[in-house]
């Protein structure tokens, strides 16, 4: 049996990836459009993002985004970086 | 920390309900102010079209004028259409795609190609009296119509396929108005094609696009 993940396996992070997982090749989706569609605040969104990215264990699972943009940029997930969420699904 | 299998299926539930609603949110996303854009664009050009030569009636310079001014109506509207469309595609969309401007360049592209054949056209076209030049713009007017909704289906074979059954839809409408009502085909046009645009777009805001 795999291992798990905590930090991809909790809940609104699975589907934050989820959500990334479904986006078309090379797609970005907006941070409020993100933020509506898990039904969390921004603060909320933005501290699973910066998790994601590697806050807590330093391992990316997200392309890394600047703080100050966060609130109007896009996020996006590498081919690689979906391989790995797939994988994880697999627990 | 672990997972029991009902949490686990908790989850791969909330993945699987997620991605759904992630693919409708960015196969509806920004497109029901697009087709209502555009269905106001019908409707406002239609009306114009149609009821151009009511207004000019009597002038000494009608036929001209008629020509001259729903031409520049049809111009501007279309052109205002697609850099509104654009610019609501950058700011209303729900994820920004590598190929977002190759999309847009491809609508100016197929507006200039039906202007230019339209143009090149008119040299070599004949029309003699009234009734065959209102059925020669009319027979225009549907080509200008149905270019983009062709686009919408080859569009939606790749993207979305709900624009499949838009385009295929409309295409059907404004051929029932050149072959049924060919006299009020820009009245047809501006509440059939337009009103069905925007109708589209009003559906797709209140019913599709709810999670």
């Amino acid at each position: 049996m795999r291992k798990i993940d905590e930090i991809i396996h909790q809940p609104i992070r699975l589907q934050l990836m989820a959500a990334l997982v479904a986006l078309r090749p090379g797609e970005q989706m907006e941070f409020v459009w993100l933020r509506d569609l898990l039904a969390v605040t921004d603060g909320n969104l933005g501290a699973h993002l910066a998790k994601l990215e590697g806050a807590e264990d330093g391992r990316n699972r997200l392309p890394r985004l600047s703080a100050s943009a966060k609130s109007g940029c896009c996020i996006g997930l590498s081919a690689t970086q979906e391989k790995e969420f797939a994988g994880a699904l697999l627990y | 920390m672990n997972i029991g299998p009902e949490e686990a299926k908790e989850m791969l539930q909330g993945v699987d309900d997620v991605t759904s609603r992630t693919k409708k949110m960015i196969a509806f996303g920004g497109g029901d102010v697009l087709f209502i854009i555009w269905g106001i664009i019908w409707f406002i050009g239609g009306l114009g079209t149609h009821f151009m030569p009511v207004l000019m009636a009597g002038h000494p310079q009608a036929n001209l004028l008629i020509g001259v001014l729903t031409g520049s109506l049809w111009m501007v509207l279309v052109a205002a259409g697609i850099i509104v469309s654009y610019r609501v595609g950058r700011s209303g969309s729900p994820t920004r795609s590598p190929w977002g401007k190759s999309i847009g360049l491809m609508w100016w592209f197929l507006y200039l190609f039906v202007n230019l054949w339209i143009g090149l056209l008119m040299p070599f076209v004949k029309i003699q009296g009234q009734q065959e030049s209102h059925m020669f713009w009319t027979h225009m007017g549907a080509i200008a119509a149905t270019v983009p909704m062709f686009a919408y289906v080859v569009f939606g074979l790749f993207v979305d396929r709900y624009m499949v059954w838009i385009g295929l839809g409309m295409t059907a409408l404004m051929m029932l108005g050149v072959y049924l009502f060919e006299p009020y085909f820009y009245l047809w046009m501006a509440f059939v094609g337009g009103g069905g645009l925007a109708a589209t777009g009003l559906l797709i805001r209140n019913k599709w696009k709810q999670p």
